[in-house]
């Protein structure tokens, strides 16, 4: 029997989830749309109610939302940018990874820009920041950072994405007409093709600092207040360091569950898993120095403001979050990423660490709030259902924008497959050559 | 004619990114304009948002014309395979 992808050649597999979605697309898809929608049903309700249907409450202003905010944008940090490295460093496995990380952070930040203006109880107020803005404030800078990593995120997503759009104009049989306007009239010449490397170069070199930048404004939310444990100077570097730990984490589960959903095993190999788990197993390492340098310079000084919520996190009320996270984030994962290196050991490391990072961004925001240092007494945070059911719908809106964009797009970067298989092999036995000692 | 006509809208859909990215860039160009402009008048200190408007809008007028680039040189790429 013929297919509809069959003319793609070897690469068929990865147009599969376009010509060939079944029942499974529509169930998977109506599950995320009931989902997502009863978060805005939600999210209604709580314009309607005020932010009373939240747990906020004075001292703690900022908790759940802000907590995900960090924690979606962090996830950013695992698509443009580690896509971006390895395409500078010619790291050859890259090629059936990077459109699922770039892909990742399109979405995901767009969900977590989102979650400021619900904090804000009342959208209209995005206006005050537009009309009265202040670039004092790092609010700003994170406004303005977000915006333009968005953008370089949007452009480094699309411009790979040419080649194999205008090979589903040529060959494929479903939205033809998307697919000659999305194009821009590739014909694959080497006059096109140049174009396409050099602007890919350029937004590359772009990308790198860009990214860095989100993650470091972010941090200075919290670093450029006097709250205690907030107030640090290592928080950027920690921030930038936690967002690619996150990341990294959150592109193997999805590289997991794309590999088993749409049989990608030919693609995705245990080598692929490897390479991206020894970086998650140097980042873990690297978080968890970050962390004991943070909370030693804390200890060591005996502030007794800074002190009050050192204590509240060791042994207060969130102890079991902080060494919940420090379980997660390094010891769970060093072990397994360490001994137990094949692709479930990577996926458990990974959702543990997905669980950790997002336990990390609650500990740093909420015992910070909820210690007053006016006589006031101390705060205490629940989260509401209503603020559960953002986050849950944040998630839906995640799997529904991934699993779209499959139904259009190939998850994979299938020119750039094909040119490794074509010209890679050659290109590294020559690179290697230029390595070693000339033979005299 | 009728294909003509269609590949007339085409060209407009293409186009649209483009306008997109440029609208983005020359807002928020003129906002940080109007940022620093209001914290003069208010005699607020204007360094920081000057400051800001030296990285981010470089910043956005290169990807911007990145993709301008981009577009003209696919259509160019195009015409002189088919000349």
């Amino acid at each position: 029997m013929k297919h509809a992808n069959d003319h793609f050649g070897e690469d068929s597999v990865l147009f599969d989830p376009i010509y060939k979605s079944g029942k499974m697309f529509y169930v998977a898809l109506s599950v995320f749309l009931a989902v997502a929608g009863f978060a805005v049903y939600l999210y209604i309700r709580q314009y309607y109610l005020g932010l009373g249907v939240t747990g906020l409450n004075y001292p703690v202003f900022w908790s759940f939302y802000i907590v995900n905010f960090v924690f979606f944008i962090g996830i950013s940090h695992a698509g443009t940018l580690i896509s971006a490295i390895l395409r500078l460093s010619k790291a050859e496995w890259r090629r059936p990874v990077t459109r699922v990380a770039e892909i990742i952070t399109v979405i995901v930040l767009l969900i977590g820009a989102i979650h400021p203006i619900i904090d804000m109880g009342r959208p209209d107020r995005i206006l005050n920041v537009i009309l009265y803005g202040r670039y004092q404030s790092p609010l700003l800078w994170d406004m303005t950072a977000i915006t333009t990593y968005l953008m370089a995120s949007s452009l480094y997503l699309f411009l790979p994405m040419i080649p194999d759009i205008a090979m589903m104009r040529d060959k494929g049989t479903k939205f033809k007409w998307l697919y000659t306007i999305l194009a821009w009239g590739y014909e694959g010449t080497p006059a096109q093709k140049h174009v396409i490397e050099k602007a890919m170069t350029i937004m590359m070199v772009m990308v790198v600092p860009i990214a860095v930048s989100v993650h470091t404004v972010i941090s200075y939310l919290f670093a450029m207040t006097v709250q205690p444990m907030w107030h640090s100077t290592i928080f950027a570097p920690y921030f930038v360091v936690g967002a690619i730990f996150s990341g990294t984490a959150v592109l193997l589960i999805v590289m997991v569950v794309l590999r088993k959903v749409y049989h990608l095993e030919a693609y995705l190999k245990e080598i692929h898993f490897k390479h991206l788990g020894t970086i998650l197993l140097v980042m873990s390492l690297l978080w968890g120095y970050f962390t004991f340098s943070e909370y030693l310079t804390t200890y060591y000084p005996q502030e007794p403001h800074e002190m009050k919520v050192f204590w509240y996190k060791f042994t207060g009320p969130y102890t079991l979050f902080f060494w919940g996270m420090v379980a997660l984030n390094f010891v769970i994962p060093i072990l397994l990423l360490s001994f137990k290196k094949d692709i479930k050991g990577i996926f458990i490391a990974s959702i543990c660490i997905t669980i950790g990072m997002w336990l990390e961004r609650l500990i740093i925001i909420v015992p910070s709030l909820i210690s007053t240092r006016l006589p006031y007494p101390t705060g205490f945070y629940i989260p509401t259902f209503t603020e559960i059911g953002l986050f849950v719908g944040g998630i839906a809106l995640f799997c529904m924008g991934y699993l779209l964009f499959a139904r259009f797009f190939p998850l994979l970067t299938v020119w750039e497959v094909q040119e490794g298989r074509d010209h890679g092999i050659k290109e590294v036995n020559d690179r290697l050559r230029s390595y070693l000692p000339d033979k005299k | 004619m009728k294909n003509g006509n269609t590949e007339k809208i085409i060209s407009i859909l293409q186009f649209f990114p483009i306008i997109i990215v440029w609208s983005i860039a020359l807002g928020f160009t003129a906002f940080i304009i109007y940022i620093i402009n209001l914290s003069n008048a208010l005699e607020d200190k204007p360094s920081i948002a000057i400051g800001v408007s030296l990285v981010a809008i470089p910043l956005l007028w290169t990807m911007a014309s990145v993709l301008t680039y981009v577009f003209v040189g696919l259509k160019r790429g195009r015409k002189k395979e088919e000349r």
